[in-house]
């Protein structure tokens, strides 16, 4: 590298690099500059001694037993060296041994057979423990559902009971006709607060395509009273203020305006 | 402390070697200067030692990284000494105690400045940093004991980087004139 001395010294880089305050970059030049200019070295040289010698200015004298310190640590970061050397040739001597690396293969296999078989064990039984788990599950679900539906019945079956037992209600009893005489089925009536309740106590269920139609005579005059559906306890029909009489008729799916068919049970109020 | 047996260099050949002796020597002649760089730095003797014996094992550590080309022995060690001392004070967050410091400093070169006749103990016996102009101190200081770049003194001191650099060579020229 060529420079100018002079210009070089002047230009302050030198300075800088003794207070350490130079890039890598800059440290690499001076210093290779320096071994170059014996010039510069020794300028480089004089600029560190004032630096050296400002800073032995504020020398503190160490307490006593730091020295002893200091040198102990060193003494101690030599001797541990060694142990880890000695370590490493124990373990290189076993290694080098045929019959020790047989065992320990032996152990090592006997230990994982071990193992595999408690894995196999175990796993066995988490699943043994989670399809029982499943079945407990649905066991549940369905006392769950069993007990929904039969709280669903109660509950109706306390409603119809109400209404059987209340007195504002007529009970109207629907014999069998002439096609069957043994059909029975009931309507109860509150003309009070025009309800009718019908409940199918004996009747056939209707041929496919067929319905059962309930009406009320009124003056003389059937009218309709909705269409009656299969199944235990009262149904709700449609309301009504006066009839004379209740009959129930087989008609066509979704019924009609005036009965058509065969009359399956009728009743006087 | 000048009561060398070995030169520099076979000090630094005998440490190489892994001579512990050389080490204790090292110790004997370098010890209270770095002390005094660490000090200056954390500002808290006890702290200090504690620095000092790492910066000591370090040395040990390192010595084959050592090369004379690169410069003087006590450079290398002040260098590790000063590093140490400055990671320290930023492992520990010391921004702040650093700052006060630096005004503590500053107050106490102004006392030297006005004060230097009722120093009994400089009597006849000018040192180096009596002699050393304020601004120049300061700026040493600054630079060289506190690990500021030149950018952070020139903001620290308010003054422009251009005059930091001219002041920083004035300053060492000024040393070495007072040191003759």
């Amino acid at each position: 590298m060529k420079v100018d001395v002079k210009e070089y010294i002047a230009s302050g880089i030198l300075e800088a690099y003794a207070l350490g305050h130079v890039t890598d970059h800059e440290r690499t030049e001076v210093e290779a500059v320096a071994a170059e200019y014996p010039e510069i070295r020794k300028e480089l040289d004089a600029i560190q001694d004032s630096l050296n010698a400002y800073a032995k200015e504020h020398s503190i004298a160490p307490t006593a037993g730091t020295k002893e310190k200091v040198l102990q640590a060193i003494s101690e970061y030599e001797s541990d060296k060694r142990p880890v050397r000695r370590l490493n040739s124990m373990e290189d001597e076993e290694r080098s041994d045929p019959r020790n690396k047989a065992v320990w293969s032996l152990v090592a296999s006997v230990l994982l057979i071990i193992s595999l078989t408690g894995n196999l064990y175990t796993f066995k039984r988490m699943n043994n423990a989670e399809s029982y788990v499943h079945e407990l599950e649905h066991k549940v679900h369905r006392k769950d559902s069993t007990i929904n539906a039969t709280a669903a019945k109660t509950d109706q079956m306390e409603k119809d009971l109400a209404i059987l037992k209340d007195p504002m209600y007529k009970m109207v009893e629907l014999k069998g006709q002439a096609k069957d005489t043994t059909a029975k089925a009931m309507v109860c009536f509150c003309p009070g607060s025009k309800l009718v309740y019908f409940a199918a106590e004996k009747m056939p269920e209707p041929p496919k395509g067929m319905q059962y139609q309930l009406w009320a005579i009124v003056d003389g005059k059937p009218v309709d009273e909705g269409m009656i559906t299969m199944g235990e306890g009262l149904h709700k029909m449609k309301d009504l203020s006066t009839a004379t009489a209740f009959a129930v008729t087989l008609e066509k799916e979704g019924g009609s305006d005036v009965p058509h068919g065969d009359m399956i049970v009728m009743g006087n109020i | 402390m000048s009561a060398k047996v070995f030169s520099e260099e076979e000090l630094v050949t005998a440490l190489k070697k892994g001579d512990q002796e050389a080490m204790a020597m090292l110790y004997d002649n370098y010890s209270a200067a770095l002390l005094g760089v660490i000090f200056r730095v954390v500002d808290n003797r006890e702290a200090a030692e504690d620095i000092l014996q790492e910066v000591f094992i370090k040395v040990w550590k390192n010595i084959s990284s050592y090369d004379r080309s690169k410069g003087k022995l006590f450079t290398w060690l002040i260098n590790i000494a000063r590093n140490a001392a400055i990671d320290s004070m930023r492992v520990k967050d010391y921004a702040i105690k650093s700052k006060i410091q630096s005004i503590d400093n500053s107050v106490r070169s102004i006392n030297r400045q006005y004060n230097v006749s009722t120093q009994v103990d400089h009597i006849g016996l000018k040192t180096l940093v009596d002699k050393l102009k304020p601004e120049y101190k300061v700026l040493v200081d600054k630079l060289y004991f506190e690990g500021y770049t030149q950018e952070e003194a020139a903001e620290e001191l308010g003054i422009p980087l251009g005059t930091v650099k001219t002041r920083i060579r004035a300053a060492i020229n000024h040393l070495r004139e007072v040191m003759k």
